[in-house]
């Protein structure tokens, strides 16, 4: 009897193991629940000791839409036990799970997507997720219209996006049935194109999702497939690195988007009969001390944070992989110089180089980026010389060299490429380590202008309202907290997918 | 092609409901319509004179940053682009406004003295120790000077003039505001006794058997004490315990009036040409001095007319002591002498026609007699010592300046033999020893407390952390009623959060000074009170008058400026803590002026200034 329910358990796993939506229910369910266990939690009053307000209402609902995952999930797996198959009926659930997006529950809302449609590809999961963003960011823009005024190109950024979110839905079903394996139809080619240029909003899954269907349309033999969509796939089957990917072209795309449907001007004048309003529907952050809207702030201060991260790690890389590839690749005296030089710059504490760099040289933008990007050259050179290294020995850069090929040419076409899965990985975290890096800097009044908005100087603002307005720290606190993570999220799925093992 | 339906199903329902929200939705050009009205009705003779481009740098410490940021919000509303720059500390900020490496300024004059003049001469007067803003007007000089000779029943409206003069006929300054300060203070003490110019021999336990036995914790963020000896000594850091450490001649009251509590005066009276200033002195008041285990005793020293007039002289002598921070307060003290003829007392008048004898006996034993020395005074028997001071042209606000801790009574004899081999001209800080050198008091080897103090409270040790007071034994012996609290430990808390964690966990009994938007937290913790008073800072949007700025030559473009200040704005940042002001003198004279908000006007001044630049 034992090994019969053993052998019935492995089959059932087996079985369920083929279908991607017990996966992505599971995980919606969970993380809604989290979600809303913690807006539960922030309802509690400490000071009355009762729970109640619009955080209790939010965590109600997001607590009832994890239930109702829960139990699709559970039902979806009963059937694929049962009949090795998930049910009209209950796919069509998938329609009422993707109306979560209405209270941003995009957990529930992908796994909605997901159910929806049983042949499932890797482009119809990007342009799930491609869909989830635009319409997320339509909703939180479309927030500004319960405050006293919107900008006055409010309904030109609304139309666009609606259109985009148009052409984007329009799109998806063609894709998902055109596309065979890896080759897919030639009617996609214009798609393809409306898809890439449709990336101007910031929405890089648009971008992902037209390359990858512009290379299989050209694919010349649909029996190989190329390494990279190989990559995407695996990447999308882990749903921490997806949810990672997805925070971070959220977030590009509302800064993008923001420029259009939010006013800038909320986010840096004083209004003086605002001063300190707890969250409301038209100040869904509340407001700080000078009576600016916290949540136009966060939506602003995105465009800083991401954009310094990205810069100074931009910089940070190309310095270091020439120099790391120099060093490696020479060796000798060459490795030593650069490496020692290298060395004195890394035993430099963290902040304190950026401090003395922005001491010197006044503080601005481009400055902190600089600053930013110059602590971090070490690292990248380091992990770019280990790889070089190693590769030097390897019979692919024996044969160029014994075929004469230059040195540029042998580092930068033949070492390089191959070594750059560390460098990738190691550069996605180290764009949060940059975004947590220039908030400090703000936080200890060294970064930006105290009335730009930048998260560390929002936080700044809010730490010394901790006991009596929590929310002007909370929310741009969990901004940071969601970038970083999102970028560790995604850096860590890129390790795994990039790892040759699993190839 | 379900999906196909499905998708134009959920983007139609998100196009009704965008079209929904926008009906109604105004946009900002919508609703941002109608400047605001001018204020003058007169024509403008430069209607027609094109507004250009206004770059100020706005000059602020990092404390003072809600208010700049108010200042830079309103001139950006008004069209004028802000630089901002932020000195990293106070002593950075006046090496900036002295260079006049700045256009406008957050600045602000504190007046500890509670005197007009005190609150005007260092920043207006064209000599004034403390104008690093470059102001240099006859007219205003000769005003400060004119008023101050006169009584305050009259210098009201010389006053009145020069602030006119300095806030809107010149535009030298703006005012901002003066910060109402709040104080939490642990419910063990009375609340009632946590005052303005907190004086700490006035502080009561609820419980009084709490006295004798309980230490007073109390903080103070300034903690690089120089020297104990009071005319040596800087404002921020020494001179609240200095005030503390020698009587006066006279004491400050918390609404900036002098009266005689706790003084060594029992009485004053003025001559009627308000030249002439006459104290009579208590006798039983002496030196306390710490043994070398640390504990305070009575010396046996009394405390006299012959200290008092050591003390004045060297107060207002520039070169008494090496590095002299207080002499300019006493410049108009002439001469400072004992009275030892009665008949001068007899013939000398006040302004109410009744001689200085009726005035100095009120409500004591009558004077029988002179003292000679102070040692042959006994109040008992009606024979007192009598000072009198005498000002070089009438200036009756020196009564105040008597109780700034410049003017506290140090032991004559005591000092001259410590100090008898200093050499003013070459002294050297790092290797001469005088008296009060702070080093002397510091818990450890060079500890070596040399001092002998006559006020309230007597300094036994100090180190990194905190200073020890215990009370002078000597003092006030044969007044019942006095009875301070025994011992008081004042902690070095440079961070005013730091302090208020340090009060709501009951390490600190009273705090002197907290972060504005903790008051709320405060008011909320059973633990603590809270003592809401009018601070004594005025805090000034200052213009660069050294002649190097755009607004220095031009009072149109600092009247522009000045008129898009709007109180009620700061008000509301500032969480309702702010006073409406009108110059730096407010905190202690009204003069009736006030500074109307007029944002209408701004665009007539820019016109008349740009008009004056072509």
């Amino acid at each position: 009897m034992k090994n019969e329910t053993y052998f019935i358990k492995k089959a059932n796993a087996r079985k369920l193991n083929r279908y991607q939506e017990p996966r992505l229910l599971s995980f919606g369910a969970a993380a809604a629940a989290i979600v809303g266990a913690g807006c539960a939690l922030m309802s509690y009053d400490v000071k009355t000791g009762a729970f109640g307000g619009i955080p209790l209402l939010i965590g109600g609902v997001f607590l009832a839409e994890a239930l109702l995952t829960l139990l699709i999930w559970k039902g979806a797996e009963a059937q694929i036990i049962k009949t090795d198959d998930i049910g009209r009926p209950l796919r069509l659930t998938g329609i009422l799970l993707f109306l979560t997006i209405l209270n941003g529950n995009i957990f529930c809302a992908a796994a909605g997507l997901a159910l929806m449609k049983k042949k499932k590809n890797l482009e119809y999961l990007v342009g799930c997720y491609m869909l989830l963003v635009e319409i997320l960011v339509m909703i939180i823009s479309a927030l500004n219209v319960f405050k006293p005024w919107v900008c006055d190109t409010f309904f030109i950024g609304m139309g666009v996006l609606a259109a985009v979110i148009a052409v984007h839905a329009l799109a998806l079903p063609l894709v998902a049935s055109h596309i065979h394996g890896n080759r897919a139809d030639k009617v996609l080619v214009p798609v393809a194109v409306v898809l890439i240029l449709s990336t101007v909003t910031g929405n890089l899954f648009s971008l992902l999702l037209g390359l990858i269907i512009l290379k299989k349309c050209y694919t010349e033999d649909e029996y190989v497939t190329t390494g990279w969509i190989d990559v995407v796939k695996r990447l999308f089957r882990s749903q921490t690195a997806v949810l990672g990917a997805f925070v971070i072209v959220f977030l590009l795309t509302v800064s993008i988007c923001a420029n259009l449907t939010f006013d800038y001007g909320i986010a840096v004048d004083n209004e003086y009969s605002l001063i300190l309003q707890a969250p409301s529907l038209a100040y869904p952050f509340g407001t700080d001390d000078y009576g600016r809207c916290v949540f136009t702030r966060v939506v602003f201060g995105a465009r800083i944070s991401l954009t310094v991260g990205i810069v100074s790690t931009a910089i940070s890389i190309v310095l270091g992989i020439i120099l790391g590839a120099i060093a490696g690749f020479y060796s000798g005296a060459t490795d030593n110089i650069i490496m020692r030089v290298l060395d004195v710059f890394m035993a430099i504490p963290g902040l304190l180089l950026p401090i003395a760099i922005i001491a010197a040289f006044g503080t601005s933008i481009p400055n902190i980026t600089l600053a930013l990007g110059a602590g971090a050259i070490p690292g990248y050179s380091r992990t770019i010389r280990a790889s070089v290294m190693t590769l030097n020995d390897a019979e692919f850069v024996e044969a160029a060299k014994a075929c004469g090929a230059k040195d540029k040419v042998i580092i930068f076409k033949h070492i390089l490429p191959n070594s750059m899965a560390p460098l990738i990985i190691r550069a996605t975290l180290g764009i949060g380590a940059g975004v947590t890096a220039v908030s400090s800097l703000s936080y200890l009044g060294l970064g930006i202008a105290p009335q730009i908005p930048e998260w560390g100087n929002i936080l700044k603002a809010g730490s010394s309202y901790l006991e009596t307005n929590a929310y002007m720290a909370i929310f741009p606190g969990f901004a940071i907290v969601a970038l970083v993570l999102a970028f560790n999220f995604l850096g860590d799925g890129l390790r795994d997918a990039l790892d040759p093992k699993l190839k | 092609m379900k999906k196909k339906r499905l998708a134009a199903l959920a983007l139609c329902a998100a196009m009704v409901s965008a079209s929904i929200a926008g009906c109604g939705v105004k946009t900002k050009s919508d609703a941002q319509g109608g400047d605001a009205q001018a204020q003058s009705t007169e024509p403008d003779p430069n209607a027609d004179v094109e507004i250009g481009e206004v770059n100020l740098k706005l000059l602020y410490t990092g404390s003072d940053e809600s208010v700049a940021n108010v200042v830079r919000d309103e001139l950006t509303k008004a069209g004028i682009t802000v630089e901002m720059t932020a000195a990293s500390d106070g002593a950075a900020f006046r090496e900036q406004e002295k260079n006049g490496n700045f256009d406008i300024a957050i600045a602000s004059w504190a007046n500890p003295v509670g005197t007009p003049d005190y609150g005007c001469r260092g920043v207006w007067h064209s000599e004034g120790d403390s104008n690093v803003l470059g102001i240099n007007d006859p007219e205003l000089d000769a005003l400060i000077e004119q008023a101050a000779g006169e009584t305050a029943d009259k210098y009201v409206e010389t006053y009145g003039a020069a602030e006119r003069l300095v806030v809107e006929e010149q535009c030298y300054m703006t005012p901002l505001y003066i910060g109402l300060t709040g104080r939490p203070y642990s419910t063990i003490l009375k609340g009632d006794t946590i005052t303005n110019n907190q004086r700490w021999d006035r502080i009561q336990y609820e419980d009084e058997s709490l006295t004798e036995t309980r230490p007073l914790v109390i903080t103070q963020t300034g903690s690089s004490i120089t020297t104990w000896d009071p005319i040596r000594a800087d404002d921020v850091s020494s001179g609240y315990a200095l005030d503390h450490m020698y009587i006066h001649l006279l004491s400050l009251e918390p609404d900036w009036t002098v009266s005689t509590k706790n003084s060594l005066s029992y009485n004053y009276g003025i001559s009627e040409d308000n030249k002439s200033f006459y104290f009579i002195l208590r006798d039983d008041c002496g030196f306390a001095r710490v043994d070398e285990n640390g504990n305070a005793y009575d010396s046996g020293v009394k405390v006299g007319g012959e200290d008092v007039v050591y003390s004045l002289n060297r107060a207002k002598d520039k070169d008494s002591v090496p590095m002299h921070l207080t002499y300019s307060m006493y410049q108009n003290l002439d001469t400072v002498e004992l009275v030892t003829d009665m008949a001068e007392l007899e013939t000398v008048k006040n302004a109410d026609g009744k001689t200085m004898k009726e005035v100095l006996e009120e409500g004591i034993t009558p004077i029988s007699a002179i003292a000679a020395t102070k040692n042959d005074a006994d109040s008992a028997s009606g024979v007192y010592q009598v000072v009198r001071c005498n000002t070089s042209t009438p200036y009756p606000q020196i009564l105040n300046c008597l109780t700034f801790h410049g003017a506290g009574i140090v032991d004559s004899e005591w000092v001259q033999e410590i100090n008898k081999d200093m050499d003013v001209a070459a002294y050297d800080a790092t290797k001469d020893r005088i008296y009060g050198d702070s080093v002397t008091t510091v818990e450890g080897a060079t500890y070596d407390n040399q001092l002998s103090l006559s006020g309230p409270y007597v300094l036994t040790s100090m180190n990194d952390y905190q200073m020890n007071f215990t009370a002078n034994p000597a003092m006030c012996t044969s007044d019942e009623d006095y009875k301070p609290i025994k011992t008081i430990v004042d902690k070095f808390i440079t961070d005013k959060d730091t302090a208020l964690s340090a009060a709501r966990s009951g390490d600190v009994d009273f705090c002197f000074s907290i972060p504005a938007t903790k008051y709320d937290v405060v008011r909320e913790d059973e633990n603590l009170g809270l003592s809401m008073m009018e601070g004594i800072r005025v805090y000034m949007l200052a213009y660069n008058m050294h002649g190097n700025s755009e607004v220095s030559n031009s009072a149109d473009l600092r009247k522009a400026i000045a008129s898009v200040i709007n109180f009620d704005d700061i008000n509301a940042v500032l969480a309702g803590n702010a006073i409406e002001c009108y110059s730096t003198i407010s905190t202690c004279l009204d003069a009736g002026n006030k500074l109307e908000y007029q944002p209408g006007d701004t665009e007539r001044y820019l016109r008349a200034y740009f008009a004056s630049k072509q």
